[in-house]
């Protein structure tokens, strides 16, 4: 096959500036949605992996996102005929600062001494924070993702308005957990429920209310009759349960943004199909422009194979630097939360990610690569771009 | 025919085709080119000019007859055979020069040297010595866009004659020149036939370009009709 004149293909890109770097960038797009979609799915499914079988939850059957009374609790307790632990949230809402969606992060009310018995075996922090969360009341726990961002330390003061709640609270850091689990995430701020109930009664707001209770079970195999057993209490109460295992739990939430992998799937595919048709145009468009130059290239002596290689690697080059600078911005929000999913980077996101740049630039790099090669010399040289 | 001959035509036949029609652009054709040789081909648009040398270089294939080099059949070779029988024995000159415009005067003349066994060194000093030769030492490092159209066709002349090749075949090199970039071309060309012994097939309408060489060959209807000079 002899040398390959590489210098002409990087004289190309220089020369080619913008559409060197338009074919990049449409390729890096699309192999960032393609893999922010999956990041987001896997992060879906891994949470649900991860949730513990030790666990249900009782929420409203009529919404997610409807109270139950707190008067429950003894209740349920009392039905658990101790065997589970049981804690209750109310989520709060609230604005931090201000309405910007950066500081819109998960806030519960909890008890402390409860929580801890119920999701502290998730959780990493320091028994002394553990116990001024209980002895405070106006303490609270953030996760170290919520710290880093809102640059939050021991000590400091958190402020919030109540949007669903009434009234204000004032909230002092007192611990900084870190999870152990991918399904708890990093970037929740936890309070004493008996603080938010009392600065709401006081405003005249919502009281004596919870979001959820969830238990822990000493034995996962009794989640199935004790959740049929609650439900089955409050089955003719205006308050009708729906308890499901924290792995049911976290799937219907999930449910709520629906059949969210067949629509990415299909967003995806679309987005690379129309990718693979701009790279395939621009290939082409190169290939067409240098007709009489392949015609001289051919005429010094560079074969059809040499021609072939140079073709193809050009378009694989500009679509594998695409992925790769695609892959390096999926894999910086590892961990991350992307619309309360903790997004999941395992390196098959990434090695489908440069394996479809790939795939893109070989396909793309196909038509111009024949045409280039089965280019008659004496044809080529009297044809202009 | 002599014994001398580089080059040989024997009983060559070339036909186009556009659509049902056929072109019979060469009709049993005869005729050799001696080694040394400065040979100019004229004749009428159309009379064959182009596909001798096409034929010559090893671009094209003839439909029936022989076209050998040094005795070799070059039409019995594959495609990448005549690549690389093409890089080692023939230097081409255009007429539209035919530089890559992407790539420096020494870039476009070092790309032949790409396909010798010489190292970037090597390549890089040839490069420059050919450039030299025609005379434009001191435009290596400019694009064909930066360059006359006289400076372009030397580069193109420089690019041929980069890998030392036995045979420059030239498809009116002057014929897109003014009269003394043209002058300094078929002087170039006449140089390097009588002092470095390159053997040249040249086509032109020019007459007084075609005086340049030993002998002119005339075409009319893809025949010889009248031949001019001696042969070298």
């Amino acid at each position: 096959m002899g040398r390959i004149p590489w210098r002409l293909m990087f004289a190309h890109f220089r020369r080619n500036k913008l559409r060197a770097a338009l074919t990049v960038g449409s390729v890096f797009m699309a192999v960032l949605i393609f893999g922010f979609l999956r990041t987001f799915i896997v992060g879906m499914e891994t949470s649900l992996a991860e949730c513990s079988a030790n666990r249900i939850i009782s929420a409203s059957r009529l919404s997610l996102f409807a109270h139950m009374p707190k008067s429950l609790e003894p209740e349920i307790t009392e039905l658990a005929e101790g065997k589970a632990e049981i804690t209750a949230f109310t989520w709060y809402g609230g604005i931090y600062i201000d309405s910007d969606p950066k500081h819109y992060w998960g806030r519960f009310g909890t008890h402390p001494e409860s929580f801890k018995k119920v999701y502290g075996p998730d959780l990493i922090l320091e028994e002394d924070a553990w116990q001024k969360w209980t002895d405070l009341r106006q303490g609270c726990i953030i996760g170290s993702d919520l710290a880093n961002d809102e640059n939050l330390k021991l000590g400091d003061r958190v402020h919030l308005t109540g949007n669903i709640f009434s009234g204000e609270v004032d909230l002092e850091v007192v611990g900084i957990y870190r999870s152990k689990v991918r399904s708890f995430d990093q970037k929740t701020l936890f309070f004493n429920w008996d603080y938010l109930n009392e600065t709401s009664k006081a405003a005249g707001g919502r009281k004596d209310c919870v979001s959820t209770y969830c238990m822990l079970l000493k034995n996962a195999a009794d989640s199935g009759p004790l959740s049929a057993k609650i439900d089955a209490a409050f089955e003719n109460s205006p308050h009708r349960t729906m308890t499901q295992t924290e792995r049911a739990f976290q799937a219907q939430f999930n449910s709520m943004w629906g059949n969210l992998p067949l629509f990415f799937g299909i967003l995806g595919g679309v987005v690379l199909l129309a990718c693979l048709m701009v790279t395939t145009n621009t290939m082409m468009l190169n290939a067409r422009e240098r007709i009489q130059e392949t015609g001289v290239l051919k005429t010094l002596g560079f074969t059809k194979g040499t021609l072939l290689v140079l073709t193809l690697t050009e378009s694989l080059l500009l679509c594998m630097f695409g992925g790769l600078l695609a892959m390096f911005i999926v894999q910086s929000v590892d961990g991350e939360i992307l619309m309360f999913v903790i997004a999941s980077v395992p390196p098959s996101t990434i090695w489908l990610g440069l394996g479809i740049a790939t795939a893109l630039g070989l396909v793309s790099g196909f038509f111009p690569a024949r045409l280039v090669s089965r280019l008659e010399i004496v044809e080529a040289l009297r044809r202009r771009a | 025919m002599s014994d001398n001959a580089l080059l040989r035509f024997q009983g060559v036949d070339k036909i186009y085709k556009r659509g049902d029609e056929e072109l019979h652009v060469l009709a049993g054709l005869d005729m050799a080119v001696n080694a040394g040789e400065f040979l100019a081909l004229m004749g009428p648009s159309g009379c064959g000019k182009s596909t001798i040398l096409n034929l010559a270089g090893g671009l094209d294939t003839p439909d029936a007859g022989t076209v050998t080099f040094g005795g070799e059949d070059i039409g019995a070779l594959s495609d990448a055979g005549r690549a690389g029988w093409r890089s080692r024995n023939v230097g081409f000159i255009f007429q539209a020069y035919n530089l890559i415009p992407v790539l420096t005067a020494r870039q476009n003349v070092a790309l032949p040297l790409l396909l010798t066994p010489l190292g970037s060194k090597a390549r890089k000093e040839q490069a420059e010595r050919a450039l030299r030769i025609v005379g434009l030492g001191d435009r290596m490092e400019h694009y064909p866009n930066q360059l006359s159209g006289g400076q372009e066709q030397r580069v193109a002349s420089a690019r041929a004659l980069a890998t030392d090749p036995r045979l420059l075949l030239a498809d009116e090199p002057t014929g897109d020149l003014d009269a003394t970039s043209a002058k300094d071309i078929l002087d170039l060309l006449q140089r390097l036939n009588r002092e470095n012994g390159k053997t040249i097939v040249m086509v032109t309408h020019d007459p007084a370009a075609a005086e340049r060489a030993h002998r002119t060959l005339k075409l009319d209807k893809g025949r010889l009709v009248h031949s001019t000079g001696a042969a070298h």
